[in-house]
C-alpha cells in the first residue's frame, strides 16, 4: 500500500514525503500523486501532481516538494499512516551515459529534488545548486558524491548560479531548475560551444546541456496533451518524451512563457 | 444474466461505456492500464484535416472538481491517423469512433470523405475501419475548429448536412453545452440523418491569472470538464433525450457507477467518460465492472429496464 512513512518540513513551504514500498524509477523520472482521501476522489484537487523521484531505496520512495498550491498544500498536511495515490514512474529521465566525461549537475530551488538520483548514479560529478532564500537538500547531495568542496551553493535573490559555473569546462551538465535558470545556462553554454574556449587546454571540444522541464499536466502518461513542450521536432510531451530534453531541442521561449 | 448490450446506429457496443475523446489519444497510452477489449468504445482524439499543433502558453488549470484545458485540437490530421494510429486501434477490441473536428466547411467534407472512403476500401480487404464518426461541432478552444459551428442550428445544419451527403458511417454529432437551442440543435441532427448525439462537450470557461493581470490561457477562455459540470450535463441530456428518438450519448464529469447510471435513467444510450481518465488510469474497466455489480445488486437485467426512466 502507499502509506506515508513521514512527511517531514525541511526548510519554509518545503517538505520531503516518505513512502513505504518497493518502487521503480530512474533518476529525472517522476510520479504522479495525490492525498487518497477514501472519497472516490471527484473534489478538489481532481488530479495528481507531478513529482520527481527525489530518494529511493528498497523500502521506500520519497518526494521533495514545495507547497505551491492547494493540492501541494493538502500533501504538505498529511501525516504518517495515511495514504496516497501514485502512479510511475514516468517520463525519460536524465540520459544514462557511458561515458559522461566530466560532469555537472545544476539545480535551482525545487530543481535540486532530482538530482539525488543523478547524483548517486554520477558520484564523481560537480554539482551546483541555487537557492534565492533557504537552502535544502544540500547535505544529502554531498553525501551522495562524497565531497564537500564538489558541492557548490549560492543562496542569494539577486545573483545567479552562473556566477560560480562555468558551463564550457564540462562535457556533460544535468540541470533543473526554473524556466529562466534553465535559459541563461542553455545561452551560456551555447555561447562557450560557439566560443574559442573549447580550444583551450584541458577544455572538452563541446558541452551537452540536458534540461529536466516542468509543465502542468493532467494525465501523466500521454493522452491529454496538456504538457507538451515546443522543440526543434515539434511538439513533444513533456510527461513521456521528456521531462528531460538536449537544451538545444526546445523551443525557450514556449518554455519560459507562463 | 445481465446485459451491458447497448447500440448506437447500427453499431453493438458491449457495453455503455467509451472513453471520451481527447482524454484517450489514439487508445495506446492506455494499454498498459485498461484491457481495451472491456470498453464500450473510444472516440480518438479530435481530428482535423490538417495536423494541428494545438495551442500555445498554459493548457491545463485545476478548478473545484474540474479542469479547464486549452490544448486547441494538437492533432497529427487525417491522413497520419489513417496511416500511423489506425492499425494500432484497429487491433483493440472495441469499437473505433473517429472525432472529427474542423475549420471550415470543406475541411470537415474531406475528412468525413476520408474517413469514410479508407473504412470502404479497409473492408473490401477484409480489414477493419473505423465503426463510427463523430462530428465536433463543439471544441471552445480554437477559434476556427468547431464550436463555431455548433452555438447556432442553422450553421451547424448546414455542417452536418454536407457531412452526412459523403458518409455512410454512423453518424454522431457532438454538441457543445453553449448551442443557443440545444434542444433545437440535437433535433436538427436527427432531422439531417445522424444516427446519434453525443452531449455535452465542455463548457467555455475562463480562470484569470491576478498577478499578472490576465488570462491564465492564451486563448483568454477554456474548456471546463470534471465532476462540476455533472448537473448541468445531465440536465441537458434529459432535455434531448425528450426530444430526439435517436440515440443520446451522454457525458458531462461521470465519475463513477452512480453517475453513469444517473445519466442513463436521463435518456442516455451509452456514456462518455472524459476526464475521470486522468484522475484513475483504469477508470475503463473500473465502471465496467461496477455497473455490471451495480445492476446485479438492483437486480436491473437490461439497461432498457432503466434507460430514460425519469420522466
Amino acid at each position: 500500500m502507499t502509506r506515508i512513512i513521514s512527511n517531514e518540513q525541511i526548510a519554509p513551504d518545503v517538505f520531503v514525503m516518505k513512502i513505504a514500498g518497493s518502487y521503480k524509477g530512474r533518476m529525472g523520472q517522476f510520479y504522479m500523486l495525490r492525498a487518497d482521501d477514501g472519497y472516490r476522489g471527484d473534489s478538489y484537487p481532481l488530479l495528481s501532481r507531478p513529482l520527481s523521484i527525489h530518494d529511493r531505496g528498497d523500502d521506500y520512495i520519497a518526494f521533495l516538494y514545495r507547497v505551491h498550491g492547494r493540492g501541494t498544500a493538502i500533501l504538505s498536511r498529511m501525516t504518517a499512516g495515511q495514504q496516497v495515490l501514485l502512479e510511475g514512474p514516468f517520463g525519460n529521465g536524465f540520459p544514462v551515459l557511458d561515458d559522461p566525461g566530466r560532469i555537472a549537475l545544476v539545480g535551482g530551488g525545487m530543481g535540486t529534488a532530482p538530482l539525488l538520483l543523478a547524483a548517486r548514479h554520477y558520484a564523481q560529478a560537480d554539482i551546483y545548486l541555487g537557492f534565492s532564500g533557504d537552502t535544502f537538500g544540500v547535505e544529502s547531495l554531498r553525501q551522495a558524491v562524497e565531497s564537500d568542496t564538489r558541492v557548490k551553493v549560492m543562496n542569494s535573490r539577486y545573483k545567479s548560479i552562473l556566477e560560480l559555473l562555468e558551463p564550457g569546462w564540462y562535457d556533460t551538465i544535468l540541470a533543473c531548475g526554473p524556466a529562466g535558470m534553465l535559459k541563461a545556462l542553455a545561452e551560456c553554454t551555447a555561447a562557450a560551444n560557439e566560443a574559442a574556449l573549447h580550444d583551450g587546454e584541458g577544455y572538452p571540444a563541446s558541452t551537452h546541456l540536458y534540461i529536466s522541464t516542468e509543465k502542468h499536466m493532467a494525465c501523466g502518461i500521454g493522452a491529454c496533451l496538456t504538457c507538451t513542450v515546443q522543440t526543434t521536432s515539434g511538439n513533444r510531451r513533456t510527461c513521456v518524451e521528456g521531462p528531460v530534453f538536449a537544451a538545444e531541442e526546445v523551443d525557450w521561449n514556449d518554455l519560459t512563457t507562463v | 444474466m445481465t446485459s451491458l448490450q447497448c447500440n448506437i446506429g447500427g453499431v453493438p457496443l458491449r457495453n455503455p461505456v467509451i472513453m471520451a475523446s481527447g482524454t484517450y489519444g489514439f487508445g495506446r497510452e492506455y494499454a498498459a492500464y485498461v484491457d481495451a477489449g472491456t470498453l464500450g468504445g473510444i472516440s480518438c482524439k479530435g481530428l482535423t484535416l490538417h495536423p494541428r499543433s494545438g495551442n500555445p502558453g498554459c493548457r491545463v488549470q485545476e478548478t473545484a472538481s474540474g479542469m479547464m484545458n486549452s490544448v486547441g485540437l494538437e492533432n497529427p490530421g487525417v491522413a497520419a491517423f489513417l496511416e500511423k494510429e489506425l492499425p494500432y486501434m484497429a487491433t483493440l477490441d472495441t469499437a473505433i469512433i473517429a472525432n472529427l473536428g474542423g475549420s471550415n466547411a470543406e475541411e470537415y467534407v474531406e475528412g468525413a470523405r476520408m474517413l469514410s472512403v479508407h473504412t470502404r476500401q479497409q473492408r473490401q480487404q477484409g480489414s477493419r475501419g473505423i465503426d463510427m464518426l463523430e462530428l465536433n461541432i463543439s471544441c471552445p478552444n480554437v477559434r476556427e475548429g468547431g464550436i463555431q459551428f455548433g452555438i447556432q442550428t442553422d450553421t451547424a445544419r448546414s455542417i452536418v448536412r454536407q457531412v452526412r451527403s459523403v458518409t455512410d458511417l454512423p453518424l454522431m454529432v457532438k454538441l457543445s453545452p453553449g448551442a443557443q437551442d440545444l434542444v433545437e440543435m440535437a433535433v436538427m441532427c436527427e432531422q439531417e440523418g445522424a444516427e446519434a448525439v453525443s452531449l455535452v462537450n465542455t463548457f467555455s470557461a475562463m480562470k484569470i491569472d491576478i498577478y499578472r493581470r490576465r488570462s491564465a490561457f492564451h486563448n483568454t477562455y477554456a474548456g471546463l470538464s470534471g465532476p462540476a459540470i455533472k448537473p448541468i450535463a445531465l440536465r441537458m441530456v434529459h432535455q434531448v433525450a425528450r426530444a430526439v428518438s435517436i440515440p443520446v450519448i451522454g457525458m458531462g464529469g461521470i465519475s463513477s457507477v452512480e453517475d453513469m447510471i444517473e445519466f442513463i435513467m436521463a435518456g442516455a444510450e451509452a456514456v462518455q467518460v472524459g476526464t475521470y481518465n486522468f484522475v484513475n488510469l483504469r477508470v475503463g474497466t473500473e465502471l465496467v465492472e461496477g455497473l455490471q455489480m451495480w445492476m446485479q445488486q438492483q437486480r436491473v437485467e437490461s439497461l432498457e429496464e432503466i434507460r430514460s426512466i425519469i420522466g
